[in-house]
């Protein structure tokens, strides 16, 4: 009987603790710049720059999009909202820039801390995180 | 110690990652398709051989009914390096089937950036005559085995400098590209051939999935063998070619479609090529990973004889073909698709025309294929 509870109580904490991550999961996602970026940037600017259109923020400075690593959760919902795009349609996007020199996919970083970290080391990055894990040290600029 | 360690590496992995954020760095990527195919029922020509099925004019690689895995296999190998302030430089090698996978330098050029809006690209580089001619060798970037060969010419790279213009008019990129310059290639039927005097324009719009696009060139054209008939190398032919194009992407679903046409001021002596419109219509959707699709292409060749003879044996009238392809994409891993297609061509030339050369284009081939980039 005992046993029976421990093990419904094991089971109902697997199951809560599943939905909670997957809650996090879907929580939302932050675009993200250094604290000192004072850029105003619209979805039509970060779409552009994240696509290699557009490689300054509209006071000229450097922009440099990074990548959450392929597959992420975080990454499709991003591409998906903000660059219309599914995840083939960017892989082909990025082929077909790619092998006519006309540009270079953003680096791949990790994950949404791997992306934050860096982001509060260099003021040209620009990137995207799980909502949930956007901190003091960075700057959210766009939020959905 | 075990979470030291870790600690250690992770620490060195970011420091690695923001290296390679921040250094200019050269990039080496590379693209192969392999690709299979044959032919399953063939028009004849009027001695009775078999009609083939042109799969790439570039190349040169051509189907026939025996099983072949030359004619539309490419491997590429691409270096770029970004030398900072504006300046980088590209290169490309290739080997195709169709030329017995002997190395080629694609392209060799480099890109200035004067500014955020015009940027140059001077050396050996891809003449954009058609939607999906920059990346042409790249199976991986688009859905079919090959763009539909009704919109295929023999010449595919120049030697010249092309101006960029990128920019903006309200929520839509606009992208103006003005090139000029030279090149020679080689022809299956007409030997080596060259265009010079060079000049065109490309002009892009697009907004979110929506892209559309035109474009017009003028160039000289001539063929070495056809000095003595007034078109070699020191009389070429004014020739010009003009495309429009769209590509619409909705949901999982997208539509492209193109039109083309070229021709020349005088009559090709021993082609007798004189003016040509050709395109196509392509539906696909995807579902998932896999994408069925379909297209249309047409293509209409007006033929006639010319003042120093009569190339068609005294017929003028028009070489015409469609086809409808059918097939699926299937992008079974992060970086490669493979890809099975059934095209079936039917040969609509004036009845002239046929009984000269017989069903020249009446061909059905099926073919499967894998497409890698890396």
């Amino acid at each position: 009987m005992k046993r029976k509870t421990i093990k419904t109580l094991l089971a109902a904490s697997l199951v809560s603790a599943t939905l909670l991550s997957s809650v996090a999961a879907w929580s939302g996602v932050a675009v993200i710049v250094h604290p000192s970026n004072a850029n105003d940037l619209s979805a039509t600017d970060i779409s552009r720059i994240f696509l290699g259109k557009k490689k300054s923020y509209p006071d000229g400075s450097e922009a440099i999009p990074v990548d959450q690593q392929d597959g992420s959760a975080v990454r499709s919902t991003f591409v998906g909202t903000v660059l219309k795009k599914n995840d083939q349609q960017i892989k082909a996007y990025w082929a077909q820039l790619l092998f006519t020199g006309k540009g270079t996919p953003p680096k791949e970083v990790g994950a949404s801390a791997d992306v934050r970290q860096l982001i509060a080391e260099n003021p040209a990055l620009i990137g995207y995180i799980d909502s949930a894990d956007a901190d003091g040290s960075v700057k959210v600029v766009h939020q959905f | 110690m075990q979470s030291k360690l870790l600690t250690a590496s992770i620490v060195a992995a970011s420091l690695s990652l923001g290296a390679t954020v921040q250094a200019a760095d050269v990039r080496i990527n590379g693209f192969i398709s392999v690709v299979g195919g044959t032919t399953l029922s063939e028009g004849k020509t009027t001695s009775g051989d078999k009609a083939t099925f042109g799969a790439n004019a570039p190349t040169g690689g051509v189907y026939d009914d025996d099983i072949s895995f030359k004619p539309d296999t490419i491997f590429g190998l691409q270096v770029s390096s970004n030398l900072g302030d504006g300046l980088s430089v590209t290169g490309q090698i290739t080997g195709a089937g169709g030329e017995d996978f002997d190395a080629n330098v694609a392209w060799a050029y480099l890109t200035y950036e004067f500014n955020d809006s015009w940027s140059l690209m001077a050396g050996r580089q891809r003449i954009p005559f058609f939607m999906n001619s920059d990346y042409l060798d790249v199976g991986y970037a688009y859905h079919w085995m090959r763009p539909p060969t009704e919109t295929d010419v023999a010449v595919d790279d120049f030697e010249g400098v092309s101006f960029i213009h990128t920019g903006y008019i309200g929520d839509w990129d606009s992208r103006l590209k003005i090139y000029a310059g030279e090149n020679t290639a080689d022809s299956a039927t007409l030997g080596p051939l060259g265009l010079k005097d060079m000049i065109g324009v490309v002009y892009n719009l697009g907004k979110d999935n929506l892209q559309l696009r035109a474009t017009y060139m003028v160039t000289d054209f001539y063929v070495d063998a056809l000095a003595p008939f007034g078109q070699g190398p020191e009389t070429p032919v004014s020739a010009y070619f003009s495309g429009l194009a769209g590509k619409w992407n909705f949901g999982n679903s997208f539509i492209m479609a193109e039109y083309v046409g070229y021709g020349f001021d005088d009559v090709i002596f021993s082609a007798g090529w004189d003016e040509y419109t050709g395109g196509y219509v392509s539906f696909g959707h995807q579902v998932n990973s896999i994408t069925p699709h379909i297209t249309y292409s047409f293509s209409e060749l007006t033929t006639a004889s010319t003042t120093n003879g009569s190339p068609n044996g005294g017929l003028d009238g028009s070489e015409e073909s469609s086809s409808i392809t059918a097939g699926v994409r299937w992008d079974f891993h992060p970086k490669a698709a493979f890809k099975v297609e059934y095209q079936t061509r039917s040969d609509d030339s004036s009845a002239n025309i046929i009984a000269a050369k017989g069903n020249l284009r009446e061909t059905d081939l099926f073919s499967v294929g894998i497409d890698v980039i890396f």
